[in-house]
C-alpha cells in the first residue's frame, strides 16, 4: 500500500507541474507605442489587399507616420496617429477596436464610435407600407407593397445557403404574380458572399459571371492568389427571373450585401435605387496588437465581372433617391414610394 | 481546482469495495464502457493572427469504449471540449461599443475581449502487448485521432482540424489487486491538417464556411511541418465487481508550420468511471 501511495504521489506531482507553459516559446511582448505601431504597419503591409487598387504606397505612409510615434506617448496619442494613418486607406472594412474605454471604436464610417442610420428604418416599411408581412429563413421579411408590387427585405447575409433555399421556396412562388419586386437591402451590413450568390440565383435565367476575387497569399504586397471567378447559377423554378426589380441600397449596404448587389446588377431587369453603397467588399479578418487592441483589414481585391473595383467608392445607384431623416422619423419612406411608383408605371 | 481533483483521488484510495471481486471478471477478454469528466488548461501562439500568447481552459466530457483481449487492446474515445481563451497579457480587457438610442442618448456596451472555443475529439487506437510479464506490461500500437479546434471570438486564434496518425507506447503496472498504473506516450507522424490560408479567410463560391474550410485548406503533413506529442499517466482503482475509477493527467503538445507557425500545449486532468460488461459465457 505504501508503494502505491508513493506512485500516486509521483503521478500527481507530475500533474501539478502543469508544464504546458514551458513547452510554448512565448514571443516577446513588444507592448510599446513603437512596437505596436510597427506591428500595425507591418500587418497591413503583409496582409492588406487593396494597395494597388487604391494606389497607396505603404512604405511612404510609414515614412510619414513613424516619426510621429515615440516611446512614452499616451494611448490617446498613439490612437490618434494610428487612426490618422488608417484613414488614408478610406476603407470601411478597416476597424480599430481599442480596449481603452476612453477611446472609441474607429472606422472611416463611424462618428465617435457610433454608426447610426437615419435615412431608413425597416420598421417604417413594416408598419406603413408592407401588407401580408411574413418572415422566412431568419433574415427575410416579405409581403406586398400593393396588389402587384412584391417586397423582400434582407436583414443580413450571415446565414446558411440552405436557409436561403428554404426561404425562397416559400417566397418565389408566392410573388410569382407580382408585376415588379422591391428588393430592399438598405440596412444590410453584409455577411457571407455565397449567400448573396445563392439568392441572386432565384432572379437569374442563366449562369453568369458577376465577380472576380483574389486575396493576399504572402508578405510581398504583390503576393496574391489566382483570380477566383464567381458565377450565379439559376435557382428555383424561375418564378422571379423576368420580374423588374428595384434593388434599394444606402451607404449602410456593405460587404456581403455589396457583393450581392454586384450579382444582381448583372441582371438586365434589375435597377439600383436609393443611395451609394458603403464601398467595402473584401473579407476582413481580425488581428491583434501587442497592447491587446484589435483591428480588421481587407485582405482581398474584389471586382465586378469586367474587372472594375468599387472599393472605397461603392456602387452608385442609377436612381438616386435619398430619404430625408425627418421624413423617416415621421414614418415616411419617400424612396420606397418612388420605387412603388416606378414599378407600377 | 487541482486540489479538488487530488482530494477526489485520495478519497478513491480510501474506499474499499464491499463485494468480493471475482478475479476472472477482470481478466481478458473484457469490454468496458467509460464516462470521462475533465478540465484542462492550454496555452497557444498562432502567428497567423497575432504574436500574442493566448491562454484558455476546457471543460471536458468523454465516452470511452475499451476492449481488452489476451494481447490486444482497442480503444474508442469520444470527447467534447468546451472552453474559452484570452490573450495571456490582457485577461480582463473589454471592447466598447456605442449605440445611439431613439431619444438621442448613447448606450455603451462592453464586451470581454475573449473568445469561446469548441473542440470535439475522436480517437481510435490499438495496442499489442509485448512480452509475457505479469505485473509490468509493455504494449505498442497506433491511434488515429481527429481533433477540431473551433474558436469564436474577435480574434480566431488556432482554428484547425487535424486528423493524425500516431504510434503509441503504453506501460501498465498492476501494483495490487485493486490498483493499476498506466503511462502512455505517443507522437504524431502523419496528419491531414486543415488551417485557414495565409489571408485568414475561408469564403468560397457556393459553399458554407465549414465546407469551404475543410475542402480548400486541407493537406497531408508529416514531421517536417506537423509535430505532436501526447503523454499520459493514469491511476486506476477497481471499486467493485464491475466498476473502475481512473484519474489521469495528460500533456498534449502540437506544432504546425503552415501558413504561419502555430503552437499549443495543454494540461488535462481527467476522472473516468468504467463499467465492466458481463462476459457472454
Amino acid at each position: 500500500m505504501k508503494n502505491i501511495i508513493i506512485i500516486v504521489g509521483i503521478c500527481f506531482g507530475v500533474a501539478l507541474c502543469s508544464c504546458e507553459d514551458s513547452l510554448i516559446n512565448e514571443p516577446p511582448l513588444k507592448n510599446s507605442p513603437v512596437g505596436n505601431f510597427d506591428l500595425l504597419w507591418q500587418d497591413f503591409h503583409d496582409y492588406y489587399g487593396l494597395f494597388e487598387v487604391k494606389k497607396i504606397n505603404w512604405d511612404s505612409v510609414y515614412a510619414v507616420y513613424k516619426p510621429q510615434v515615440h516611446e512614452g506617448m499616451s494611448e490617446a496619442e498613439f490612437y490618434a496617429v494610428s487612426t490618422s494613418m488608417l484613414s488614408i486607406l478610406n476603407d470601411a472594412h478597416v476597424t480599430l477596436f481599442p480596449t481603452n474605454p476612453d477611446l472609441p471604436r474607429w472606422s472611416v464610417d463611424l462618428e465617435d464610435g457610433i454608426s447610426h442610420q437615419e435615412d431608413y428604418k425597416f420598421e417604417v416599411v413594416k408598419e406603413n407600407y408592407l401588407q401580408n408581412h411574413k418572415q422566412a429563413g431568419g433574415v427575410f421579411d416579405w409581403g406586398w407593397l400593393s396588389d402587384s408590387i412584391g417586397y423582400i427585405h434582407v436583414d443580413h447575409f450571415m446565414v446558411k445557403l440552405a436557409d436561403v433555399d428554404d426561404a425562397m421556396k416559400e417566397i418565389a412562388p408566392a410573388l410569382k404574380k407580382a408585376k415588379g419586386i422591391v428588393l430592399d437591402i438598405r440596412d444590410a451590413p453584409g455577411g457571407q458572399d455565397p449567400v448573396g450568390q445563392r439568392l441572386a440565383g432565384y432572379f437569374a435565367q442563366e449562369k453568369y459571371l458577376y465577380m472576380k476575387t483574389r486575396k493576399r497569399s504572402g508578405p510581398n504586397p504583390a503576393d496574391f492568389t489566382d483570380w477566383l471567378n464567381w458565377y450565379v447559377d439559376p435557382m428555383g423554378g424561375g418564378e422571379l427571373k423576368d420580374k423588374p426589380v428595384i434593388l434599394m441600397t444606402t451607404r449602410f449596404t456593405g460587404s456581403g450585401a455589396e457583393t450581392f448587389s454586384l450579382a444582381m446588377l448583372e441582371l438586365p431587369q434589375v435597377t439600383q435605387a436609393g443611395d451609394t453603397t458603403a464601398g467595402a467588399f473584401s473579407d476582413n479578418p481580425m488581428r491583434q496588437l501587442y497592447n491587446g487592441w484589435m483591428f480588421s483589414l481587407s485582405v482581398g481585391d474584389f471586382r465586378d465581372a469586367s474587372g472594375e473595383s468599387f472599393e472605397g467608392r461603392g456602387l452608385a445607384p442609377a436612381l438616386l433617391w435619398e430619404n430625408n431623416p425627418a421624413d423617416v422619423k415621421a414614418g415616411k419612406d419617400e424612396a420606397l414610394e418612388k420605387a412603388i411608383q416606378h414599378l407600377a408605371e | 481546482m487541482k486540489a479538488t481533483w487530488i482530494a477526489l483521488c485520495c478519497c478513491l484510495l480510501g474506499v474499499s469495495g464491499h463485494a468480493q471481486e471475482k478475479e476472472e471478471f477482470f481478466k481478458p477478454p473484457k469490454f468496458q464502457l467509460g464516462l470521462q469528466l475533465g478540465i484542462s488548461t492550454f496555452s497557444m501562439v498562432d502567428k497567423a493572427v497575432s504574436p500574442l500568447l493566448y491562454k484558455g481552459n476546457f471543460r471536458r466530457v468523454g465516452l470511452q469504449f475499451l476492449y481488452t483481449s489476451e494481447r490486444s487492446r482497442f480503444e474508442l474515445n469520444l470527447q467534447g471540449n468546451l472552453g474559452s481563451y484570452y490573450p495571456s497579457a490582457f485577461p480582463n480587457d473589454h471592447v466598447y461599443f456605442k449605440e445611439l438610442e431613439e431619444d438621442g442618448s448613447v448606450k455603451e456596451t462592453k464586451v470581454p475581449a475573449r473568445g469561446s472555443v469548441l473542440s470535439p475529439t475522436v480517437k481510435l487506437g490499438y495496442w499489442h502487448t509485448l512480452g509475457n510479464a505479469d505485473k509490468l506490461q509493455f504494449s505498442a500500437g497506433a491511434a488515429i485521432t481527429e481533433q477540431l479546434f473551433y474558436p469564436q471570438g474577435f480574434v480566431s486564434a488556432g482554428l484547425m482540424n487535424v486528423v493524425s496518425l500516431s504510434p503509441q507506447l503504453r506501460v501498465t503496472y498492476a501494483a495490487a489487486a485493486r490498483h493499476q498504473f498506466e503511462a502512455n506516450l505517443s507522437t504524431a507522424v502523419l496528419g491531414l491538417v486543415t488551417r485557414p490560408p495565409y489571408h485568414g479567410t475561408l469564403t468560397q463560391p457556393n459553399q458554407n464556411l465549414e465546407g469551404a474550410f475543410l475542402k480548400h485548406n486541407t493537406s497531408w503533413q508529416s514531421l517536417n511541418k506537423l509535430q505532436g506529442l501526447q503523454a499520459e499517466v493514469q491511476y486506476q482503482y477497481r471499486m467493485g465487481l464491475r466498476t473502475t475509477a481512473a484519474a489521469s493527467y495528460q500533456l498534449n503538445w502540437l506544432r504546425e508550420k503552415d501558413p504561419k507557425p502555430f503552437t499549443m500545449a495543454e494540461s488535462a486532468y481527467n476522472l473516468s468511471f468504467l463499467y465492466l460488461f458481463p462476459k457472454s459465457n
